[in-house]
Parts: C-alpha cells; sequence; structure tokens
C-alpha cells in the first residue's frame, strides 16, 4: 500500500509522456497543453496568494509576498491575458533601493531579485 | 396499546401553547445536525451562483476561508466539499481524482489550517473527474467495478492525506468500503472515517447538482448499472449491510426526502449513524416554490429537515445548513 502511487505510475510507465512523473500526467494531456499549463500556474499563482494572506507574521508575509511575484513571473510568461494587480508589499518585504524605487514609480516586482534576507 | 378515547382524551390538549408543544416534542434539529456541502472551482477571486439552485454559490480557493467563516460561527459541525473540475483535466479514466494538488486536496489543507475544528467530508467518485461524467472508468460500455475501486483508493488516501476527515463514496461500486478502509489503514489512517453513500438511487434529483460541477452535460447515458433501482427497499438494506461489513463508520441515503421509508428502515435494521442528502433537486424544489411566492421557504426547509431527524437520521448533509443554522440560533 505504501506504494500505490508508485505502482500506478509503474503499470501506466509505457503511456507516459517524457518529462511527466505522475500518473495523472498523460492522461491530462486529453486537454490542451497550453490551457493546463496555464491552469497549472493559475493554482500556483493563488496557493502563493494564500500563503501571503494568511501568513502568520512580518517575516513570513515579506517571504510569501516574493514568493507570490515568482509564481506571477511564471503565470506571466504562459499567459498573455490580463491579470489581477498584486498586492502591495508588505513592511519588510523591499530592500532600501527598491523602496526608492517605489516611491517614484519606478519598481518593478517582476523584473526585481528577492532580497538576500528574504532568500 | 389502549385506544385512548374522545372525550376523556383530547390530543389538542399538547398542542395548544407554544411551550408544551416544545416540551412534548418527539425529534429536535440542531445545528450539530447540518453538514453543509459547498461547491470550488478554480479561478480567482469568484463567487459564482449556480443558476439551478437559487441561494448556492460555487467559490475559488481565495474566497473560500470568508465563504465558510459564518458556518464556523454558526457551529456547523462539517462541510462536504465537491470540486468543479475545469474540463481540460478531465479524461476518460478520471485522473486528475489522483491529483495531490487537486482542487479537493488544495481546499482540505486550506481549510484544516483556518479552521481545525472543522469536519471535512470529502467526496470520493469520478464523476467530477471523467469526460463521461461517470463515477467509474469505463471498459467496453459498461462502467468497470474492479478497475475503478484501483482508483478510488487512490483517492482516498491523498484526501486523507490533506486533511479530509471523512471520506465519502458516492461511486456505489462494489467492494469499495473495504478497499477504501485497507487503503487508508496502511497508510496509518485509522482515524480517518468512512461516511458511504450506501443506498445512493439513480435519481432524477440531482440535475441542479450536475450543472454546479459542470458534469450534467458531460453525462452520456444513465448511472442505473451501480446507482440503485428507485423500485428497491430489500436491497437497500443489502447495500448498507455490506457496507457496514467493510468497515463503514457511517451510512447515508441519498436522496433524502423520496426515501424517508429506507431511512427508517435502515436506522432500525442496523442502529448506525445514518444520514441523509437533502439533494440539489430537494432544494431546487423548495427554493424554486419559495421564490415564486408559492411556499414558505423558512418553514419548509425547517419542516423537510425535521423530517430527517424523524425517520431517524443522526445528521443531513443540506444545502440549507446555513440558513437553518441561523434560524436555530434565533430560536
Amino acid at each position: 500500500m505504501a506504494s500505490l502511487i508508485e505502482e500506478e505510475e509503474r503499470r501506466r510507465g509505457r503511456n507516459m509522456r517524457p518529462g511527466f512523473t505522475r500518473p495523472w500526467e498523460p492522461a491530462m494531456s486529453a486537454g490542451d497543453p497550453r490551457d493546463i499549463d496555464a491552469l497549472r500556474a493559475q493554482r500556483a499563482e493563488v496557493d502563493a496568494m494564500l500563503g501571503f494572506r494568511y501568513a502568520e507574521d512580518a517575516h513570513q508575509k515579506a517571504r510569501a509576498w516574493w514568493r507570490l511575484v515568482q509564481a506571477r513571473r511564471a503565470r506571466s510568461a504562459i499567459q498573455v491575458t490580463e491579470l489581477p494587480p498584486l498586492p502591495a508589499p508588505p513592511p519588510g518585504a523591499l530592500t532600501f533601493a527598491q523602496k526608492i524605487l517605489a516611491r517614484f514609480g519606478r519598481f518593478r516586482p517582476e523584473r526585481a531579485t528577492v532580497p538576500p534576507y528574504l532568500r | 396499546m389502549s385506544t385512548p378515547s374522545f372525550p376523556g382524551t383530547r390530543l389538542r390538549r399538547n398542542r395548544t401553547d407554544a411551550w408544551t408543544r416544545r416540551l412534548t416534542a418527539e425529534n429536535v434539529l440542531s445545528t450539530g445536525d447540518l453538514i453543509w456541502p459547498i461547491f470550488i472551482m478554480d479561478g480567482e477571486n469568484t463567487i459564482s451562483a449556480v443558476p439551478s439552485m437559487p441561494g448556492v454559490s460555487r467559490v475559488t480557493l481565495d474566497r473560500l476561508v470568508g465563504h465558510v467563516e459564518h458556518a464556523a460561527k454558526l457551529g456547523i459541525p462539517a462541510l462536504a466539499l465537491f470540486p468543479m473540475t475545469p474540463p481540460s483535466l478531465k479524461d476518460a479514466e478520471g485522473t486528475e481524482a489522483k491529483n495531490p494538488e487537486n482542487l479537493i486536496c488544495r481546499a482540505a489543507r486550506l481549510l484544516k489550517r483556518e479552521f481545525p475544528d472543522f469536519g471535512l467530508v470529502g467526496d470520493v467518485a469520478l464523476d467530477p473527474y471523467t469526460d463521461h461524467g461517470h463515477d467509474g472508468v469505463i471498459r467496453g460500455d459498461y462502467v468497470a467495478n474492479d478497475d475503478t475501486l484501483e482508483i478510488l483508493q487512490i483517492q482516498s488516501v491523498i484526501q486523507a492525506e490533506a486533511g479530509i476527515d471523512i471520506i465519502a463514496p458516492s461511486d456505489m461500486m462494489d467492494g469499495r468500503v473495504a478497499r477504501i478502509r485497507a487503503a487508508l489503514d496502511a497508510k496509518g489512517l485509522i482515524h480517518t472515517r468512512i461516511m458511504s453513500y450506501a443506498a445512493k438511487y439513480a435519481s432524477a434529483f440531482y440535475g441542479p447538482f450536475r450543472d454546479a460541477v459542470g458534469s450534467g452535460k458531460a453525462l452520456r447515458g444513465d448511472k442505473k448499472t451501480y446507482q440503485m433501482d428507485p423500485a428497491n427497499s430489500d436491497e437497500a438494506l443489502r447495500e448498507v449491510a455490506m457496507d457496514i461489513a467493510e468497515g463503514a463508520d457511517m451510512v447515508m441515503v441519498k436522496p433524502g426526502m423520496p426515501y424517508l421509508d429506507i431511512i427508517r428502515r435502515v436506522h432500525d435494521t442496523f442502529k448506525v449513524p445514518t444520514f441523509a442528502y437533502q439533494v440539489s433537486g430537494e432544494y431546487a424544489m423548495i427554493a424554486g416554490a419559495a421564490d415564486r411566492g408559492w411556499i414558505d421557504r423558512e418553514r419548509a426547509m425547517m419542516e423537510s429537515l425535521l423530517a430527517f431527524k424523524r425517520a431517524g437520521c443522526a445528521g443531513v448533509l443540506t444545502y440549507f445548513a446555513v440558513e437553518a443554522a441561523e434560524v436555530l440560533r434565533r430560536g
């Protein structure tokens, strides 16, 4: 029983598409792969958003915000439609330099790097 | 029992005042009897109405906590989760059911973190995930029992690992409770309960639910080769007996109101916690008639729920759960 999923993977292995590691992946190819990739990216962003919303302290919240930014970055690469705006960075999420850029409206989270203390 | 006779006996005496009616009530409905079924879907920041179920909505995960907060405050003990799977993730084998990142599992993790005291009921069946809308995999032109069981085992384990407290197999495959129990136990999930949809009838009352989860249009054919014939009553007892023998902790009769006789027989015969699912069609009948002003929504709702208690139910899955809990709180 410990390996039900593994057994399933082995059993269906011959049908699996290269690069996929779970038994549900090849069957999902029944749909348009772009739709599925977009859906996964959206799910990842929603999870990141929930992580951000329910983070317990300021440090966790700042880290969660950057995870959200990264999820948005990945999603933007797949989905060309307009996406809802991200929440503003919480206190402690930006470095001094990033804060200055933000003050002048020049800060672009999708291009910025995560501050070392939040990695 | 001797037959009481008039005028020495006047049964109306005990109905004279509200307080005697309360004092002599044989059955009482409480908030602790209610399980609230909710629909979850992919997307962001959306609560969308289900047209055929006035007052019922589908919610995205980022709105889920807010959506159920009120139910938690009202003291509703448990939620039953049903996913609306995007068409791109549906296939003939229902493989999204085995994805630990599917909607149900993600919702369970979120709800357990935010509301650890809420009981979570997870629907186990393949119909939300198959492109043909059936509860199992199809081999030839038949819904294949034993091949489906393997998938249900995995589905149950991943749901329980995500935080689902009660696995509720609704598929009506033979032998599924035993296989699910074995799979859960092998993973050490010995406290995960099983509420089997033991007597689930091939009913016309499920239509609005299928709209809500998006499986109605997809369904090819009907489910009469695995769900029960509405003509049968003894067969329901055999179904329940098998599920109890296989390890079901609670059993369910579905639909509810048209099958109160079955609930009564199950309760009297087995003395196990017996639940009813007041299904979408039952809900839609009351809500639809009330919307047109033909019946009093609140009174019809409370009367229908009390009927389940009178028939012997330990509890009811009902879309009215929040509304009923509000009425009960008001007193």
